[in-house]
This record gives C-alpha cells, sequence and structure tokens, in this order.
C-alpha cells in the first residue's frame, strides 16, 4: 500500500512538473507569435487572426498549467495572517480543512467541465478551429492535479515522520 | 445570494485559503445551491482569461525578470548613484530615481521590491542610515511602479472596467512622475531633519560617462516603451512582448549576460508570479458573475447616486472604501470584484474613467503599504530579516507624500487625463 501511494505521489509531482515545464514552454510561444504579429503587420502589411488565437490559448494554458505545481511550492497569493497566529497544532487542523476545501473546490469545477463540454465540445474556434475539448483540456488538467497535489498534502499531513513529508506545507 | 457570497468568500479567504480558490469556491457554492447553471463555472473562468490584453501581464514581469537576471537593474542602480548620490540623502533620493526608471520596464510594486528592495536597503544600511527609514522608502517608492506604464494593475483595471489600456496606461505616467516629485520633497525634508548621510562613492565625469554608456540600452528600453503606445504603432500586448524581445536581445548581444539558465530562472519566476495573479482573474469572473446576476452594480449605482451625485464627493467616498478594502484585500482581486460594480455608477456622475482608473489603482497602491494584507509590507520584512512592527514604522511618514498624491488625483482630473487626452483622441 506504502509502495503503491510513494509511486502514486512521485506521478503526481513528476507530472506537475512537466506541466509547469509546458507552462514555460507556453510563455515561449506566446512571446514568439506577439513577435511575429508585430513583424508581419507593420513589414509585411499582414493580419495573423489565427496567431492572436494560438497566443490566447498559450495564455491561457500557462496560468492553468502552472497551478498544481504552485500548489506543492506553496506560491498561491493568500492571506495568511490568521494561520501565522495559530498554535502549531490548530494550524495543522485548518491546514487540512483547506486542503479538502481545495480537493472540493476542484471537483465541483471539475463536474462543471463535465457539463459544458458535454454541450460545448464539439464546437472549436474560430481562427485555427481548435476543439473546444483541446481548448479547455489545459484548465481541466490544471484543476484536476491541483486536486491531486491538495489529496498528497492532505495525506502527508498526518505522515509527519515519514519520508513522504518532503512536500511542502505552508 | 450576494451576501452569502461575500460571506463565504471572506471567511473562506481569512483561514488562509489561496485567494483564487477562495473566489472560485464561494461563487461555485452559491451556483451549485442557488441552482444556478454549473457549466457557467467551466465556461466563466476560462473565457475571462481568454483575453489578448491579459497576454500583457506576463510578458512584463517577462521583461522585467529578464533585466533583471541579466544585471540591467544593478547598471541602473549605480547610474543613478552616480549622478545623485553625493547629494545629502542621496542612496534614499537614488532608491526613488531607480524605482521610477525600473517602474518603464516592470509593471508590479512586488516586481519592483524583489528587484531593487535587497539591494537598496543593504546600501543604505551600509551608509548609516537606520532601517526603519531604509525600509520605508523602499516601500513607497515601490508604489511608482504599477503607475507608471507598463502596469498590470492597470491592464487589469483596463481589461475589467472596458476602458482603453493605452490611454489608461498613458494616464498613469504624470500621477507617477508627481509622486516621484512628493517623495523626493519628503525626502530632502528627512535628509535636513535625520541629518542623512551623503553617498560615500565621489563620483567623477568619467565614471559617470562609462556607466552611461553601459546603461543606455537598459535607458532605451522605457523610451521603446512608453514610445511605442505614445506613436500608436503598438497595442500594449505587442509593447510588452517587444519588450520581451528587445531584454533577450540586449542580454544576448550587448550585455552577454543572458545563459540558458538566466533565461529559465526569469521564465520560471514570470510563471510562479503571474499564474497566481491570473489564476485569480479566472475565479474572480465567476464572482463578479454572481453579483452582476443579482444585480448588485445596479443596485449599488442607486445607492451611491442617491448620497450624492457630485463626482467629487463619489470619488471621496470611493477613496475611502478602496483605501479600507485595500488593507484587508488583495489588490488584483480588489480590481476584479470592485471595478465592475463601481465603474458605471462613476461614469454615470460624470467621472472621467481614465482618471477612475488611476484614483483606483493608486488607492491599492497605498493599501499595499497598510496592514494586515500590505503584501509590499511582508515582502520587505522578508528581504530586510526585520520584525514588521518596524517595517511598518519606517513607512508613515511617507504615506504623507502618497496621501497628498492620491488628493491629487482625486480633486484634478487634468493630472490623469491630460497626457491621453493629447496623444490619443
Amino acid at each position: 500500500m506504502f509502495k503503491i501511494y510513494k509511486k502514486f505521489r512521485q506521478v503526481i509531482i513528476w507530472v506537475s512538473f512537466m506541466m509547469f515545464l509546458a507552462s514555460i514552454a507556453m510563455l515561449a510561444l506566446m512571446t514568439s507569435l506577439i513577435l511575429l504579429q508585430v513583424y508581419c503587420r507593420n513589414f509585411l502589411d499582414l493580419g495573423l487572426p489565427w496567431a492572436d488565437e494560438l497566443a490566447r490559448f498559450a495564455g491561457i494554458a500557462l496560468i492553468f498549467l502552472a497551478v498544481p505545481k504552485l500548489l506543492i511550492d506553496n506560491k498561491h497569493i493568500r492571506m495568511d495572517i490568521v494561520l501565522e497566529n495559530l498554535s502549531s497544532k490548530n494550524r495543522q487542523f485548518v491546514e487540512r480543512i483547506l486542503n479538502v476545501l481545495i480537493i472540493l473546490f476542484c471537483t465541483i469545477m471539475l463536474f462543471g467541465f463535465y457539463k459544458f463540454l458535454l454541450k460545448a465540445a464539439k464546437f472549436s474556434t474560430p481562427s485555427l478551429g481548435i476543439p473546444n475539448y483541446i481548448f479547455y483540456l489545459p484548465a481541466l488538467l490544471g484543476i484536476t492535479f491541483l486536486a491531486l497535489v491538495a489529496l498528497i498534502r492532505l495525506i502527508e499531513q498526518n505522515k509527519v515522520k515519514t519520508e513522504l513529508n518532503k512536500v511542502p506545507h505552508s | 445570494m450576494s451576501l452569502t457570497l461575500l460571506i463565504l468568500f471572506l471567511v473562506l479567504l481569512i483561514s488562509g485559503l489561496p485567494v483564487a480558490v477562495s473566489l472560485g469556491f464561494a461563487s461555485a457554492i452559491v451556483i451549485f445551491f442557488y441552482d444556478l447553471p454549473i457549466s457557467v463555472l467551466a465556461q466563466r473562468s476560462v473565457n475571462a482569461l481568454n483575453s489578448s490584453p491579459l497576454l500583457a501581464v506576463p510578458l512584463f514581469m517577462f521583461a522585467a525578470n529578464l533585466f533583471g537576471v541579466t544585471g540591467v537593474t544593478n547598471h541602473l542602480f549605480d547610474l543613478v548613484r552616480l549622478i545623485v548620490g553625493r547629494i545629502r540623502g542621496g542612496v534614499a533620493q537614488v532608491s526613488i530615481f531607480v524605482s521610477l526608471i525600473f517602474s518603464g520596464i516592470s509593471g508590479a510594486a512586488l516586481a519592483d521590491i524583489g528587484a531593487l528592495g535587497g539591494i537598496q536597503i543593504k546600501m543604505m544600511k551600509e551608509q548609516g542610515y537606520d532601517e526603519e527609514f531604509a525600509a520605508g522608502i523602499t516601500i513607497a517608492a515601490a508604489t511608482i511602479g504599477p503607475i507608471f506604464p507598463p502596469s498590470i494593475p492597470i491592464i487589469i483595471f483596463a481589461a475589467v472596467a472596458n476602458v482603453s489600456a493605452v490611454k489608461l496606461l498613458l494616464a498613469g505616467i504624470i500621477p507617477a512622475l508627481l509622486i516621484t516629485f512628493l517623495l523626493v520633497i519628503q525626502v530632502a525634508f528627512m535628509a535636513k531633519t535625520k541629518n542623512l548621510p551623503r553617498d560615500s562613492v565621489v563620483p567623477t565625469l568619467s565614471a559617470i560617462w562609462r556607466k552611461f554608456l553601459i546603461s543606455i540600452p537598459a535607458l532605451f528600453a522605457p523610451v521603446i516603451l512608453v514610445g511605442g503606445i505614445l506613436s500608436g504603432y503598438f497595442g500594449p500586448t505587442e509593447v510588452a512582448g517587444v519588450t520581451v524581445g528587445y531584454a533577450i536581445f540586449i542580454g544576448v548581444v550587448f550585455y552577454r549576460e543572458l545563459s540558458f539558465k538566466r533565461l529559465y530562472k526569469a521564465a520560471k519566476d514570470t510563471i510562479e508570479a503571474t499564474a497566481s495573479v491570473l489564476f485569480i482573474v479566472g475565479s474572480a469572473a465567476l464572482f463578479s458573475w454572481i453579483l452582476t446576476l443579482d444585480r448588485v452594480p445596479v443596485i449599488a449605482s442607486e445607492y451611491m447616486l442617491s448620497i450624492s451625485s457630485n463626482p467629487v464627493v463619489l470619488l471621496i467616498a470611493l477613496n475611502i472604501l478602496l483605501l479600507i478594502v485595500g488593507m484587508v484585500l488583495e489588490s488584483i482581486a480588489a480590481i476584479l470584484i470592485i471595478a465592475p460594480i463601481i465603474t458605471p455608477v462613476m461614469t454615470l456622475a460624470g467621472v472621467d474613467p481614465l482618471q477612475l482608473g488611476i484614483v483606483f489603482v493608486l488607492n491599492l497602491m497605498v493599501g499595499l503599504l497598510t496592514p494586515p494584507v500590505g503584501m509590499s509590507l511582508y515582502m520587505v520584512s522578508i528581504i530586510a530579516d526585520m520584525p514588521l512592527h518596524k517595517v511598518i514604522r519606517g513607512v508613515l511618514p511617507f504615506l504623507i507624500p502618497l496621501m497628498l498624491s492620491l488628493l491629487a488625483v482625486t480633486f484634478f482630473p487634468v493630472i490623469s487625463t491630460w497626457l491621453p487626452n493629447q496623444f490619443l483622441k
């Protein structure tokens, strides 16, 4: 059981890191597309609506693909003034609840995605014709892995003295 | 419905849940229990981010990080230090001017503090300034960044309030110069009363010339940026992209400092800083959708206009509201929640949207200096390894020039509206 969990944890953290790298690639893609648009419009008198659409897709993917890694590194913006003034025991308890809330939030969001894509998956974007299920895929992946990272944090808060406790807690 | 939403959000926020999740979860619960279409969760949160102007946010942040990793920031600091360092309180004045120059390539107060704060505070402490003063001026000078273009909060405000981002960015130039001027006066006054030291570095003309030559490409960046916007040649997103391209070009060709490792670091820092902010934008879209559904903007408009229809009175009321909000709410979240409600009321009462944008953002930037959610205070406290109460004490005198600037932009709309109306009719 312990071995399976260890493998599961390893996979989630590895995928989150890969998604973060993909997010960096999206930043590079977005920058290149914007520069290409500037060049084509000003020097070739050529508009590139597809580049604008692809840049916006990259912009969305950049955010959602990075979200799980941000939770691993504890880099989400939050107001922790109350939390910091709690005793260690109470703080651990609140942190546990917070991780449960993140998982709940992601579950409702995923249900929302499911409902939305049931109706809208067949439609595509205007310029590139990207199907909606691809367009929304980064968000879907980001939210799914956000829930999984929160789950790992929740499990590891109960295993204080194991080597699994390497995922940083706040 | 809106009250439930607001209470839920505040409880979740105070409990320490990430701001984006607090906004999204509160909205999701309301949508779920009030039987609203749940598919909205996916559609609204993603579509809010499907916006060209918002692409400028990661790009400007990327440009600032690239300038940081290539050592441009240090060159700028050294140059300004050689020019103004010898006057009394010189290093403090250097901090203000470097913040002004750096604000032309960065778009966030926290990015400015991150890039410049450490070096500024260290240098002031080495030269005998007390650490409270050093922390205070560093934080106060960083408020110039989000007012002078490029500015992340201004771009987000423009997107939310349906105002031209280019015009609003230009509207920030004169208020930013006003804040700089008032901070310089304040430091000059404190230099006399506190007998602050002069810089120990003795400048020579040849040293200034050498530093100037090496800094030319860096100094050219704000020129490209502001010139690009003023000429109408580029939009804000394109200017951001061009600034990134320029930063990479000078980093590789001129300074020869941009290795792959540094490029990766700049990109990594950019993603970390912007993904968390833009994740909030997506969740806040759900929040404001519920408020709109509940007619909160209309009710707020009617209520505010029943108090007064005088734009100045309404702006003063807005100042008070935002100063309080800025104390407890993160600035981007505050823009996303309040701007869609307030903007229609204010414009209906005759407030120019450009003036409104600047008043709004300046208020929230002052909020960065006030506890309990003063992000700048926390950041400097960490950078300078100082207790928070000392940082707060250090920043207090600098609230005077900042509040004066706020009053000036509130009472004199021309400060914000003149420049954009001159160049972009």
